[in-house]
């Protein structure tokens, strides 16, 4: 436990002194308030163009579906700020292992005894680390402006906690592909193709018909839903958990091979 | 030091990159205590051969003991006993010259007051109490070679391996390490690879010769003078 602190100090450390992570915190946040007042933007034109039509007056009963937050702010906040996240955070996790392999300190972190389970998980803390600081600044636009009105709440908290699983997700996804190569280039449009990929898999459906309702199953995006509707589903939160303990797995076994390889 | 258990027994070992073999059918044992060298000439598989013994890469074929422990199934625990100094060396460049060095003690078990006692201990050794801030990636070919001796021999080790040890090291602080080493003769096996004829003479008992990655002989030290070569001859295993 002591030398997995001391190596996730290390990344750490490494992690906030590259710029890229500062440019990932800044442009993330920037496109976090960005979205979240265009659909709000969208949605007061939508409230008070069905205020025109209803002479002035409403009460929240009678709202049509049309002017749901859910489907107005929150899905759509949640959808584009996914994507947002798998664009930008391979830029950081394409550095991971390649950085180590082209510095050959792969080498000395080899000869400190330290496991590679324990270097794995050091570079996946350090990932997490930034992904949670991004989602927690990103967070607060939203926040703030939702807040005083007392409304959406837990709908916009669920949201960014799907937001938190994603991140995490495609952070260990970033970190197995950065394992398995020494180019950075490769990790990281290796990175985007797969969260991209994955982020909708129901466009395989016409390829594997048979697969189609499973393939769904599999997409980030279906598990996405329950996020906004302001509650953890276990199965959303346990799909995501699969994705990480798998990603964390195969950079594991990409740093078995590299022995192997040489 | 386990008197008992030979530092290395090697037994067909092989490695092979594809088609090349880097390695072909070593056998080889050495004793605790020993100081061995391997030597040939470019890409006869000096450096693969340590690199098999570190554990960093994983045997073709054959069998390979080191301190008693599998490298390629127990590098955790050997990592703790070995030290290995490669020829180019590696370091975080990013971290100062002490830092690397409290970091390195630090992810290999030690702490506390021990840490920092070895770590000036090693700076001091090596002579690189004046540059102790300076961070690694800034250092001069030299200065990053004892950095990466100083971390070799942090936590004392049982086992050294050491890649052309001296090459980059101005002819003050060569001295200076070849006569510190000989001191620790005896107590720290080790297994050094060069191609400085007089630098395997003076810190080795025994030579190993390889030649196109397989072991053509083992000689004594002493027995090497025969094989200085005359000026301007590349040094031959005859």
């Amino acid at each position: 436990m002591k030398v997995f602190s001391i190596l996730a100090m290390r990344e750490v450390k490494l992690t906030f002194l590259s710029p890229r992570s500062y440019l990932l915190l800044s442009l993330f946040s920037l496109m976090s308030g960005l979205i979240c007042f265009d659909q709000l933007r969208i949605f007061n034109e939508l409230i008070f163009l069905h205020m025109s039509q209803t002479m002035g007056g409403f009460d929240l009963g009678t709202l049509p579906d049309a002017l749901n937050i859910r489907r107005r702010i929150f899905l759509p906040l949640m959808d584009n700020l996914a994507l947002a996240l798998a664009a930008l955070l391979p830029l950081v996790t394409m550095q991971a292992f390649s950085e180590d392999t082209t510095n050959r300190t792969d080498q000395l972190l080899a000869m400190t005894g330290a496991r590679p389970i324990s270097v794995v998980l050091s570079k996946f803390t350090a990932c997490g680390l930034l992904v949670s600081l991004a989602i927690g600044t990103a967070f607060l636009y939203p926040a703030t402006s939702l807040g005083h009105i007392e409304y959406g709440e837990e709908q916009l908290a669920g949201s960014f906690i799907g937001l938190w699983f994603h991140g995490l997700a495609l952070s260990s996804i970033g970190l197995a592909a950065s394992a398995f190569t020494r180019s950075q280039v490769i990790a990281a449009v290796t990175t985007w193709a797969i969260g991209l990929a994955i982020w909708d898999l129901a466009w395989l459906a016409s390829l594997v018909p048979g697969a189609a309702h499973i393939l769904q199953k599999c997409s980030f995006q279906e598990h996405f839903v329950a996020f906004p509707d302001g509650f953890i589903a276990s199965q959303s939160v346990l799909f995501f958990l699969t994705f990480i303990v798998l990603g964390v797995c195969l950079a594991r076994i990409a740093l078995a091979l590299r022995r192997l390889t040489g | 030091m386990n008197k008992s258990v030979p530092v290395i027994q090697a037994t067909n070992l092989s490695r092979f990159f594809g088609p090349h073999k880097a390695v072909t059918k070593v056998n080889l044992e050495i004793l605790p205590g020993s100081a061995f060298g391997l030597m040939g000439e470019n890409g006869a598989g000096k450096t693969t051969l340590l690199r098999l013994i570190a554990g960093l890469i994983l045997p073709s074929s054959g069998k390979l003991e080191v301190l008693g422990l599998d490298p390629s199934k127990q590098q955790t625990d050997l990592g703790h006993k070995i030290g290995f100094v490669p020829e180019e060396p590696a370091l975080f460049p990013e971290l100062g010259v002490r830092s690397q060095l409290l970091f390195f003690g630090g992810a290999k078990g030690l702490s506390g007051q021990n840490l920092r006692d070895s770590v000036d201990h090693q700076l001091e050794r090596f002579d690189l109490t004046r540059h102790t801030k300076q961070p690694c990636g800034s250092l001069s070919r030299g200065l990053r070679k004892r950095v990466a001796l100083a971390l070799g021999f942090l936590d004392d080790p049982e086992l050294m391996l050491l890649d052309e040890p001296t090459s980059g090291l101005d002819p003050v602080h060569r001295e200076s390490f070849i006569s510190w080493l000989l001191k620790k003769r005896g107590k720290t096996s080790w297994i050094l690879s060069s191609h400085d004829l007089e630098e395997i003479q003076s810190l080795t008992s025994h030579a190993a010769h390889l030649e196109e990655g397989s072991l053509k002989g083992i000689e004594t030290s002493t027995d090497l003078a025969h094989l200085k070569p005359k000026q301007n001859q590349l040094w031959k295993h005859p």
